[in-house]
């Protein structure tokens, strides 16, 4: 049971690391430990998005916990290379967003099955119910059926408010690409949502044989 | 074998006018077009039906798409344990090598003797130079720590250590000669601490240049992505005008001070406060600007980024502005004088009197209302409350997106305001049609009698009662609201009638609705929370808002605060809380649920034209002095909660507030109207730590200070200006400005007019 002690002591402990991260960001000087504590502070405030973006990206909780957690260990590693605090959301965009992308066309290449930690023939556990929630809805097999990178313009766009130079950064590619692929995601988005509504319709006239989800 | 690539479409290619429309309709959602190719659009899109449903779908998908923010997934409670294990396994194998790595035979000695040898020269030949001496008194000369910025006392003593903080920029407007304003610049580097306050001479923008302004500014919003600022002013008429304007981009020209007065207690340049090259002073803006950091940021992105957003034929476009001249930056259209029969407030054209560059005027003849209004996240929409200024209607929530000519309305019930943004879509709230149970207590206003209505047992109306709670006392059924405009410090066109002075006035309380509607359609969610003027933090964790009845003010058309609290509590969407279908007769806080994986599919179904059918809510209200949450957090990094106990930050009544949280949502700065007048009101600077889910008062920040309406709270700083002082002092602007804990302030040379932008 924790008392009002210990919240202070948490709190003061988010208070020196972001007062050490905004120092380390006036004096130019990382070392390890500073690098530790700045993703810290980094992962107190954004590690919630950023393991949403995955879990939307990939649609399986457990692979986007470990890619999160990838995610803030490369940008412990990468630390030096962010010179301005300012953009540190946006970069940890662009690395979740190259850790997705390197693990879908890992996926490509070997194809498996997701490890629910749920035995063959039992029934999926409550976690496993809440998340599929989650990410049920036509929307989100919608989303799944358009391409990655697509998905990805979209939900960074529309989902998590990244600016135009932003989402160009945390992409990749210049602003006019960013900018027409957000515009082929609308349009696909709305042609898969289009399958995905004429499928319930089948689906609702014949419930009995359960429709795949696109992956 | 391709020999020759596919050649490139030109830009006024289209294989046929559809492609194009549906282009450009999926394109005006991320950005705004050029003017004719939005008229183009709207052309094709009126006459062409399939074209029209397909844009109708591109916006009621990016609606469902950024509900689903709402329903964020919770990431597992392990996840930093795994992280920081990462993390130190990394580390571990970073540093291994480098203890065990062979030392370079004979080259680090040598080279940290030369090194040394050379310091110790340094040192001789500075200690020599300052002490006038060899070494006889090198102990007396003060050094200060190279970390910290020192500040020059003007009277030659001994330098001072302030606080040294990372805070983004103040703009702030004064009153200059002939009737010109004076739009200034400061880059915070430093304040001192409360105690340390005569360490910090005040500051000025040596820099500051000098606009025109037909209409009298009352407020003034900058975009938080460019140089353009909405400017909400009064006109010759009296009535109020919004104008869209093109702030300085090029280099100041300098001003002597003239919108200050001259200062005897310090000169700006002992001013911890530097001012800015133009560049930097322009650039600076609420959202991270990727711009600039990628030309030497590799991470970020090996190509060539363009600057976001620009709009060639856009009419708020910056303008160069000629250096050392007054030019006229910030000049507004003149106003045009139409007014439909019927009241309504009538958006600008331009076809009326030729607009200055930079400029025009996307509303007239208004009364804007309340204090609420702001640009959007991205800088692509402003949003504002007003009313017909002859007093026919009350207030509806107008939109004005960037590159358009003017505002239009987004509701038409009279009785909606604007309360805040939920990333790109508009949270309003409005009077609910019925009165409260005629059992409740019924609202009055009291006569103008200042002592009868400064204070309740014993304490100002609207104090603030964190960290006190014995200060929540149990609210007023009446509203000391004696002078004119209660309502609305902005509206300056209403005024209580006679015989209100005289006694108190019942007001039927009514309770407040609130809803999310979409600036591009029209879309509007009912919410089930009876919360009036919610303002919601950056990354939606947390809002404060007024809890409780309101009721229509003396000028009878807009509403205000009746009985309640200004609370502080979790922000939840559907799939976290109730989420019901609405229906006639739902009553506030009706917990109705159905699934939140629904809603996507529930606005896709749905015309864009049509109102939804759903009700998400924005949280039940727990004891307002519920303890904090007593789980333990496994993580040495404790979680964001995603709920906590409310905490009410101010007991009613209240006349009138402006909450506004900084960009991080974790500092809140609430300013409330004074009873007794309006246009003069007490700003508070709170801290919310959403690991904890607690508000308080930092030590140091503003407490209860008084200051004129509209303030301005950004990275790491809040900038207000305190009325004028006696003896014909102007106004100064008063600048708090923190690091993660510790909080200090500055303040300026007095300043007549001033206006800080918001």
């Amino acid at each position: 049971m924790a008392d009002a002690s210990t919240f202070d002591n948490l709190r003061e402990q988010q208070r020196r690391a972001a007062s050490m991260a905004q120092g380390l960001a006036m004096s130019g000087v990382w070392d390890q430990d500073q690098a530790a504590i700045f993703v810290e502070t980094l992962f107190g405030r954004h590690h919630g998005e950023i393991y949403a973006y995955l879990l939307r990206m990939l649609r399986e909780p457990e692979l986007a916990a470990d890619l999160t957690q990838d995610a803030f260990i490369k940008a412990y590693r990468n630390y030096d290379t962010l010179e301005r605090p300012e953009n540190a959301r946006a970069w940890l965009y662009q690395i979740a967003h190259r850790v997705a992308l390197d693990e879908i066309r890992r996926r490509k290449i070997i194809r498996f099955l997701p490890w629910t930690g749920e035995s063959p023939g039992s029934s999926p556990s409550a976690e496993r119910l809440v998340m599929d929630a989650h990410l049920s809805g036509d929307l989100q097999r919608a989303l799944a059926r358009i391409p990655e990178r697509q998905r990805a313009a979209l939900l960074l766009a529309e989902l998590h408010d990244l600016t135009g130079v932003e989402l160009a950064a945390a992409l990749g590619v210049s602003h006019v690409a960013a900018r027409a692929l957000l515009t082929r995601a609308r349009e696909n988005l709305r042609q898969a949502l289009a399958i995905e509504r004429a499928a319930d319709a089948v689906a609702d006239a014949a419930p009995a044989k359960p429709r795949e989800e696109p992956r | 074998m391709r020999l020759r690539g596919r050649p490139r479409r030109r830009p006024d290619h289209w294989s046929s006018p559809h492609e194009r429309a549906r282009v450009r309709a999926a394109e005006r959602l991320a950005a705004p077009l050029q003017a004719d190719e939005e008229t183009w659009l709207e052309a094709h899109l009126t006459e062409c039906r399939p074209c029209r449903l397909i844009a109708a779908a591109y916006a009621t998908d990016q609606l469902a798409i950024r509900l689903l923010r709402e329903d964020a997934p919770h990431p597992p409670r392990d996840l930093w344990a795994r992280t920081a294990a990462g993390i130190e396994h990394e580390s571990m194998a970073r540093k291994l090598p480098r203890r065990r790595g062979p030392r370079r035979p004979g080259a680090a000695l040598p080279a940290l003797g030369a090194l040394s040898g050379i310091a110790v020269v340094a040192l001789v030949v500075v200690a020599t130079a300052v002490s006038g001496g060899w070494f006889g008194e090198v102990g007396q000369v003060a050094v200060a720590p190279t970390a910290t910025p020192t500040l020059a006392s003007p009277g030659g003593s001994p330098a001072a250590t302030a606080l040294a903080v990372v805070a983004e920029e103040v703009h702030w407007l004064g009153a200059a000669e002939n009737g010109t304003f004076a739009y200034n610049v400061a880059d915070i580097r430093a304040v001192c601490q409360k105690d340390r306050q005569p360490d910090c001479a005040p500051f000025a923008d040596e820099d500051a240049r000098r606009v025109t302004l037909i209409a009298t500014p009352r407020f003034i919003f900058q975009s938080p992505i460019d140089d353009q600022a909405v400017v909400v002013g009064t006109d010759a008429s009296g009535a109020d005008a919004v104008l869209v304007v093109s702030l300085p981009a090029s280099d100041p020209a300098p001003l002597q001070a003239a919108s200050a007065a001259p200062d005897a207690s310090g000169t700006p340049a002992d001013s911890p406060i530097a001012s800015p090259g133009v560049t930097d002073a322009v650039g600076s803006t609420d959202a991270p600007n990727l711009t600039a950091a990628t030309s030497d940021e590799p991470v970020l992105t090996d190509e060539p980024v363009l600057t976001d957003e620009p709009v060639p034929n856009d009419p708020s476009t910056p303008t160069e502005v000629p250096i050392g001249t007054d030019a006229p930056i910030l000049a507004p259209v003149e106003v045009p004088a139409a007014t439909l029969a019927s009241g309504e407030p009538v958006p600008s054209e331009l076809s009326g009197p030729e607009p200055s560059p930079g400029a025009i005027a996307i509303i007239t003849d208004v009364v804007v209302v309340g204090r609420s209004a702001s640009y959007s996240p991205d800088g692509a929409w402003f949003a504002f409350s007003a009313r017909p200024s002859d007093g026919s209607a009350g207030p509806d929530i107008y939109v004005w997106h960037v590159g358009d000519l003017q505002a239009r309305a987004l509701t038409t019930d009279h009785s909606s305001v604007f309360a805040s943004w939920v990333g790109g879509i508009v949270l309003g709230s409005r009077l609910s049609p019925d009165q409260v149970d005629a059992a409740e207590p019924t609202g009055s206003i009291p006569p103008g009698d200042p002592g009868a209505s400064a204070a309740t047992d014993g304490q100002p109306a609207g104090s603030a009662a964190i960290p006190t709670p014995a200060t929540s006392t149990p609210p007023s059924p009446t509203q000391p609201v004696p002078t004119a405009d209660a309502s609305s410090p902005v509206d300056g066109a209403a005024s209580p009638d006679a015989s209100a002075l005289l006694e108190p006035m019942p007001i039927p309380e009514r309770m407040p609705q609130t809803f999310l509607i979409d600036p591009w359609t029209g879309t509007e969610l009912p919410l089930a929370a009876a919360e009036w003027q919610p303002a919601v933090a950056p990354g939606g964790l947390v809002v404060v808002a007024w809890q409780g009845t309101v009721g229509l003010g003396p000028d009878g058309i807009t509403a205000v605060p009746l009985t309640g609290n200004l609370v502080v509590h979790p922000f939840h969407g559907p799939g976290e809380d109730a989420f019901a279908p609405a229906s006639p007769g739902l009553s506030p806080g009706s917990s109705e649920s159905i699934d939140a994986s629904v809603l996507p599919s529930l606005l896709a179904s749905i015309s864009p034209t049509l109102l939804p059918t759903a009700v998400v809510s924005l949280s039940p209200l727990p004891p307002a002095s519920a303890s904090p949450p007593t789980d333990t957090p496994a993580s040495p990094l404790p979680e964001v909660l995603h709920d906590f106990p409310a905490q009410v930050v101010a007991a009613g009544p209240i006349a009138d507030f402006d909450a506004r949280w900084d960009d991080t949502g974790s500092w809140l700065a609430l300013w409330i109207a004074d009873p007794l007048d309006p246009g003069l009101g007490r700003l508070s600077l709170l801290h919310f730590d959403p690991f904890t889910g607690i508000v308080d008062r930092p030590p140091g920040a503003p407490q209860d200070v008084t200051a004129l309406p509209g303030f301005s709270i950004g990275f790491g700083r809040l900038a207000w200006v305190s009325p004028p002082g006696q003896g014909g002092e102007g106004s100064r602007i008063q600048i708090a400005a923190w690091t993660a804990n510790e909080v200090g302030a500055i303040e300026s040379i007095p300043v007549e007019g001033a206006i800080v932008i918001q």
